[in-house]
C-alpha cells in the first residue's frame, strides 16, 4: 500500500496527476509548507546538536537518535527564507529521502509542526510558473488551499536529493 | 612776778635731784676709800706678816740644822754629813734674803728699824755659823769621837738604863689603887729632872766635842757643872721623896735602884771628865765661844724679827681701824642728807598739793553744778598763774551756755524766730542749735503742709478706695466666669485625651493587622510560585502530549487504511493536549498576572504599616498633648481661683483702705492743730508755702517701686519724729503730740503695708498664671480698671502723700500688674472662645 502510493506520487509528480493525500504541515519563518507524510519519519522535541566539522554552510550539525546518527540541515537557507531563532514550538522534523543508497533520514528545524492534514485534489492548484526552473522551486510541487491558508507542497526528495551536498554529504 | 605752778614743781624737782646727787657722791667716794684700805691690807699688810714669820721659821730651821750639824761632828747623825748641812743653810740664807728684799718691796711707809737690826742679827749669825764650820771640822778628833762613841755613850746608857729601872720600881712601889702616891709622884718628877739635865748634859758633851778645834774647851766646864748640879740636886729630891714614902712601907728595891743610878752617875761624870781634859787638850777652844755667838746672834734676829711682826701687825691694826672710822663717818653723812632729801621733798608736796587741789576742788564744785544745769554759779578767783586762767575759762563757759540755755528756752516756747550767734566754728551747740533751728522750721514747715495732703489724700484715697472695691467686684464676677469656662474647657479636653487614646489604639492594631495581611499576601505569592512551576510541567506534558500525538498521527497516516482509527485517536488526543496546553498557559497568565497583583498589593501593605504607625504615634502626641492641656487647663483654673480669692481680698483690703483713710483724715487735722503751735516767722503762722518750696527734694525719693518691705513713707516719718522728740527734749517741753505722729506715722505704714501686700501678692499671682499661660500670647485687652490700680499703687507709695496726680505717680509694680491681669484675662478669653469653639466644630 505504502509503496503504491509512493509510486502514485512520484508517477503523480512526473505525470501531473493527482497530489492529494496525507500531508504533514510545517511552519517555516511564517510560510506553511506541506510534506507528504511518508517522507516523513518522526517529529522530535529539541535536542543537543553537535556541529559538523569542515560540513557545507548550511548544514548544522548532527544529533543522535536512539543510537543513530542523522544530519540536520537549514531548511530556511535551503529554501531561500529568513533565519529565525529557536522558540517553544520550534521541533526537528526528520525526513526519509529516497537516495542512491535507500532511505536517508535527514532533519531539519521547523517553527512549528502544525498538523496532519488530509488534502484534496481541489483544494490543490499547481506551482505558479515563475517560480520553476530551479532546483530549489522544481521540489515544489503545489500549493493546496486550505482553511484560507496556503500551503506550500514540497517533495523532499527532489529538493535534498537534487541538492549538491558538495559530495561529501553520503550519509 | 607769775609763779606758776609749773615753775613751783621744776623747783621742787631740781632741789630733791640735788640733794640725791650729793648723797650718791657721798657714798662713792666713800665706797672708793674703803675700797683703796681693803686692798692695801690685803696686798701689803697681811702678806709682810706672813713673809716675816716665814722668815722667822726659816731663821730658826738654820739654827736647828746648825745644832745638827755640831752635834753629827760628835755623834754620827743617820749618814747626814756636814757639807750637806752646810748647803740646806746656805739655802736658808738665800731664801731669807730673797723674803727680805719682798719685806722691803712691801713696805708702804719708811723700812723699820726692827728691820734693819734683824738683818744686821742675822748677817752676824750667818758669819758665826760659817766661823764655825772651819773649827768644827778641824776639831773631829779619833779621841773625843772614840770616847763618845765608847765608853762615855756605854756609861751613859747604863746610867739612863738605872734611872729607868728606878723609874719602874718606884712606879710599881707607888702604886696605891689608884695612881702614884704623893712621895712616889715627886720621885718620878725629880727622876725626870734627872733625865732631862742628862740629855741636855750629853748635848753638851757632844757639842764640846764637836768644836774641839776652837776654844771652847773653857766655855764648856761651866754648862757640864751647871748640869751635874742639877742632876745631883735631882737625885737628892728623889732619894729623899722614895725615902718619904718608905715611912709606911719597904721600898729597898727603890732605894736600890737609887744607888745603882747614882754609881752609874759617878762612873759617866768619871768619862766625863776625862773627855773633857781631852778637849781640853785638843785646840777646840773656840768652838763653844762661836756657838754660843751664833745662839746668841740667832736670839738676837729672833727678837728683830719678832719685833718686826709686831709692827706689821700694828700697821694692820691702825688700818683696820682707819677704815672703820672712815665708813662711820660716810654713814652719818648719808644719813644727814636723806633725812634733808626727805623733809624738803615733804615740804614741798604739802605746798603744791594744798595750792592747786584747794582751787581745783573750787573749779570741780562748778564744773559739777554746769554740768547738773545750774548755770547760777558764780565764777571768781583772782590767782594769776594756771588755775587762774581755768577759772577765766570757766566763767566764759558758763557765759556762753546761759546764752544757748536762753535760746532753746525761746525756742521751748514755740518761737522759731530767734537767731543763734555761735560763739566759734567749733561751736557743736551752736552749730547744732543752728542746724536745729533750721530743721525744726524745714520740718514744722513741712509737716504743716503735709498734713493739709494728708488729709486731701485722705479723702481722695476714700473715694479710690471705693472705686477700688467696685472694680475688684466686677474683678472677682469676671474671674469667676472664665473659671466656669476654663471648667467647661477641661472637661472637653479631657473628653478629646480619651478620644485620642482609643484612636491610638485602634492605629496601632490596624498596624498589626497590616503587618500580618502583608505577611499573607507573601505567602500568597510564594503559592503562585509554586502554581506558575507546577503548570509549567503541565505544559511540558501538553507539549509533549502534543508531540506524541503528531507523531501517532504520522505514523497513522502512513499506515494508510490501517491507521486511520489509530489517526482519529492521535486527532483527539492532540486536540486534548492543545486544550490542556491553552488551559495551562492561561493558568500561568492568570497565576503571573496575579503574583504581579499580590505583590502589588503585599508592598501596598507595607506601605501601609509605617503610616498606620505614624498614625498612631501622631494620636499618641496628641493624646500626651491634650493630657498637657489638661493638666494646663487645671492650673488656670485654680490660678483664676486663687486669683478671684486676691481679689476678694483686694475688697476687703480696698473697704480697710477706706476706713483707714477717713481715721488719717481725723489725724491730719489733729496734726494741724498741733503743729499750730509753733511760730516759724514774725507773723506767727507755719509757712505751708516754704514747706511747698521743699517739695521738689522730696522727688529724689524712690517712686514706683512697689514692694512688702520697702516704703519711701516710713523713713520719712522716723525722719520726723526723731527731730521732734530731739526739740522736745531740747526744749524740756513734754510734747504729748509726738505720739501722735508717730501713731498718724504707724497708721501710714500699716495702710501702706497692707496694700502693698495686696498688691504684691495679686502680682506675684498673675505673674506665675502669666508664666504658666506664656506660649499663647494674646494682644492686651483693655482693662476697666488700670486707674484704680494705678491709685492703689499710689496709696502704696502713699508714703509720699502725694496724691495730686494719680496717674504720674503709678509704679511700675501696679503697671506690672495691670499688664499681667490684662494678658491673664486676654489668654481666658481666648482658651474659652477657642475651646468652645472647638467643642462645637
Amino acid at each position: 500500500m505504502l509503496a503504491t502510493q509512493e509510486d502514485t506520487y512520484e508517477s503523480d509528480l512526473a505525470s501531473g496527476v493527482s497530489l492529494a493525500g496525507t500531508y504533514v504541515t510545517l511552519e517555516l519563518s511564517g510560510v506553511t509548507i506541506g510534506v507528504a507524510v511518508r517522507h516523513v519519519r518522526e517529529i522530535l522535541d529539541l535536542v543537543e546538536i553537535s556541529p559538523l566539522p569542515s560540513a557545507p554552510h548550511n548544514v548544522e550539525g548532527l544529533i543522535d537518535i536512539r543510537g543513530a546518527s542523522i544530519p540536520i540541515v537549514d531548511m530556511r537557507h535551503w529554501l531561500g527564507l529568513s533565519h529565525q531563532e529557536t522558540g517553544a514550538d520550534t521541533r526537528i522534523v526528520v525526513f526519509e529521502i529516497e537516495g542512491q543508497a535507500g532511505r536517508q533520514p535527514i532533519g531539519i528545524f521547523a517553527d512549528r509542526v502544525k498538523d496532519v492534514t488530509t488534502i484534496v485534489d481541489t483544494e490543490i492548484e499547481a506551482p505558479p510558473e515563475v517560480a520553476t526552473g530551479m532546483p530549489e522551486t522544481t521540489s515544489l510541487v503545489g500549493v493546496a488551499r486550505k482553511d484560507d491558508s496556503l500551503i506550500f507542497l514540497l517533495n523532499v526528495t527532489q529538493l535534498f536529493g537534487s541538492a549538491d551536498l558538495g559530495g561529501s554529504f553520503s550519509l | 612776778m607769775r609763779l606758776t605752778i609749773r615753775t613751783k614743781i621744776i623747783a621742787g624737782f631740781l632741789t630733791m635731784v640735788a640733794l640725791i646727787g650729793a648723797a650718791s657722791w657721798i657714798g662713792l667716794s666713800a665706797t672708793r676709800d674703803s675700797g683703796d684700805r681693803l686692798s692695801l691690807i690685803v696686798d701689803k699688810d697681811a702678806p709682810q706678816i706672813a713673809v716675816a714669820h716665814e722668815v722667822l721659821e726659816a731663821v730658826q730651821e738654820a739654827r736647828a740644822l746648825m745644832l745638827k750639824y755640831v752635834m753629827s761632828a760628835a755623834v754620827p747623825d743617820g749618814g747626814r754629813t756636814a757639807p750637806e748641812f752646810h748647803a740646806d743653810i746656805d739655802d736658808i740664807a738665800n731664801v731669807v734674803a730673797a723674803k727680805l728684799a719682798e719685806l722691803e718691796r712691801l713696805a708702804h711707809s719708811a723700812p723699820d728699824p726692827a728691820l734693819n737690826g734683824f738683818a744686821t742679827s742675822w748677817n752676824r749669825f750667818i758669819e758665826a755659823e760659817l766661823s764655825l764650820r772651819g773649827p768644827l771640822a778641824a776639831a773631829s778628833g779619833a779621841r773625843a769621837e772614840v770616847l763618845i762613841a765608847g765608853e762615855s755613850a756605854v756609861a751613859f746608857s747604863a746610867l739612863l738604863a738605872a734611872l729607868d729601872a728606878t723609874k719602874a720600881t718606884v712606879i710599881e712601889q707607888s702604886m696605891s689603887g689608884s695612881g702614884l702616891d704623893d712621895a712616889g709622884a715627886r720621885a718620878i718628877a725629880a727622876l725626870e729632872r734627872v733625865d732631862a739635865s742628862l740629855q741636855s748634859m750629853r748635848a753638851a758633851e757632844i757639842a764640846g766635842l764637836a768644836s774641839s778645834g776652837g776654844s771652847a774647851g773653857d766655855a764648856m766646864p761651866p754648862a757640864l757643872d751647871a748640869s751635874s748640879r742639877t742632876i745631883k740636886t735631882s737625885l737628892n729630891d728623889a732619894q729623899v721623896a722614895i725615902e718619904q714614902a718608905l715611912a709606911g712601907q719597904s721600898r729597898t728595891a727603890a732605894i736600890t735602884d737609887l744607888e745603882a743610878v747614882r754609881t752609874a752617875w759617878s762612873s759617866y761624870v768619871d768619862q766625863n771628865s776625862r773627855l773633857l781634859s781631852l778637849l781640853k787638850k785638843a785646840d777646840v777652844q773656840r768652838i763653844p765661844e762661836l756657838l754660843d755667838r751664833a745662839e746668841f746672834e740667832f736670839a738676837a734676829s729672833t727678837v728683830q724679827m719678832q719685833k718686826v711682826i709686831a709692827s706689821f701687825t700694828g700697821q694692820l691694826t691702825a688700818d683696820k681701824q682707819a677704815s672703820v672710822a672712815a665708813s662711820e663717818n660716810t654713814a652719818v653723812q648719808l644719813l644727814a642728807l636723806g633725812i634733808a632729801a626727805i623733809l624738803v621733798g615733804a615740804a614741798l608736796a604739802l605746798w603744791l598739793s594744798t595750792s592747786i587741789s584747794k582751787s581745783l576742788t573750787r573749779a570741780v564744785g562748778i564744773a559739777e553744778q554746769v554740768a547738773l544745769g545750774n548755770l547760777d554759779v558764780e565764777v571768781i578767783e583772782s590767782r594769776s598763774d594756771e588755775i587762774g586762767v581755768l577759772f577765766d575759762r570757766l566763767r566764759q563757759m558758763v557765759k556762753n551756755l546761759r546764752q544757748s540755755s536762753r535760746v532753746t528756752r525761746s525756742i521751748a516756747d514755740g518761737d522759731l524766730s530767734v537767731t543763734v550767734t555761735r560763739s566759734s566754728e567749733s561751736d557743736h551747740l551752736g552749730v547744732s542749735q543752728e542746724k536745729m533751728l533750721d530743721q525744726l522750721r524745714d520740718v514744722i514747715g513741712k509737716v504743716a503742709s503735709n498734713a493739709e495732703l494728708v488729709a486731701d489724700g485722705a479723702d481722695r484715697m476714700n473715694v479710690t478706695s471705693d472705686q477700688l472695691s467696685d472694680g475688684a467686684q466686677q474683678q472677682s464676677t469676671a474671674a469667676q466666669g472664665a473659671s466656669a469656662a476654663i471648667h467647661q474647657m477641661t472637661a472637653n479636653i479631657r473628653q478629646s485625651a480619651e478620644n485620642a487614646a482609643q484612636t491610638e489604639k485602634i492605629a496601632t492594631q490596624s498596624a498589626g493587622e497590616a503587618e500580618s495581611s502583608g505577611e499573607a499576601v507573601a505567602k500568597a505569592v510564594e503559592a503562585m510560585g509554586t502554581i506558575a512551576e507546577k503548570i509549567t510541567i503541565v505544559q511540558e506534558i501538553a507539549r509533549q502530549t502534543d508531540l506524541l500525538a503528531l507523531n501517532a498521527a504520522v505514523e497513522a497516516a502512513r499506515a494508510g487504511e490501517h491507521g486511520k482509527g489509530f489517526a482519529v485517536v492521535a486527532s483527539e488526543i492532540r486536540k486534548l493536549a492543545e486544550r490542556s496546553q491553552h488551559a495551562a498557559t492561561q493558568i500561568s497568565e492568570l497565576s503571573s498576572d496575579t503574583v504581579s497583583i499580590s505583590m502589588e498589593a503585599g508592598r501596598r501593605l507595607g506601605d501601609l504599616v509605617p503610616s498606620i504607625r505614624r498614625t498612631a504615634d501622631l494620636v499618641q502626641e496628641i493624646s500626651v498633648a491634650t493630657n498637657e492641656q489638661n493638666i494646663g487647663a487645671e492650673q488656670i483654673n485654680s490660678a483664676i481661683r486663687e486669683l478671684d480669692q486676691v481679689i476678694q481680698q483686694n475688697a476687703t483690703a480696698a473697704e480697710q483702705a477706706a476706713s483707714i483713710s477717713d481715721s488719717l483724715a481725723t489725724h491730719s487735722s489733729e496734726l494741724k492743730t498741733v503743729i499750730g503751735y509753733f511760730r516759724l516767722s514774725d507773723t506767727g503762722e507755719a509757712d505751708p508755702v516754704r514747706a511747698e518750696h521743699a517739695r521738689p527734694q522730696d522727688d529724689h525719693e524712690p517712686q514706683g517701686v512697689l514692694s512688702a518691705t520697702q516704703y519711701p513713707a516710713q523713713p520719712k516719718a522716723t525722719e520726723v519724729t526723731p527731730i521732734v522728740q530731739e526739740a522736745a527734749e531740747a526744749t524740756q517741753i513734754d510734747l504729748p503730740d509726738q505720739s501722735e505722729s508717730a501713731q498718724i506715722g504707724a497708721v501710714q505704714k500699716d495702710v501702706a503695708a497692707s496694700v502693698g501686700r495686696e498688691t504684691a501678692k495679686t502680682t506675684a499671682s498673675s505673674q506665675s498664671y502669666s508664666v504658666k499661660s506664656e506660649p499663647v500670647v494674646a494682644p492686651p485687652r483693655n482693662f476697666e480698671r488700670p486707674a484704680d490700680l494705678a491709685e492703689t499703687a499710689a496709696f502704696s507709695d502713699g508714703a509720699e502723700l502725694d496724691l495730686s496726680d494719680p496717674s504720674d505717680s503709678a509704679s511700675g509694680g501696679g503697671f506690672d500688674l495691670e499688664l499681667d491681669l490684662d494678658a491673664t484675662e486676654a489668654v481666658a478669653t481666648e482658651v474659652s472662645d477657642a475651646d468652645y469653639e472647638a467643642y462645637r466644630g
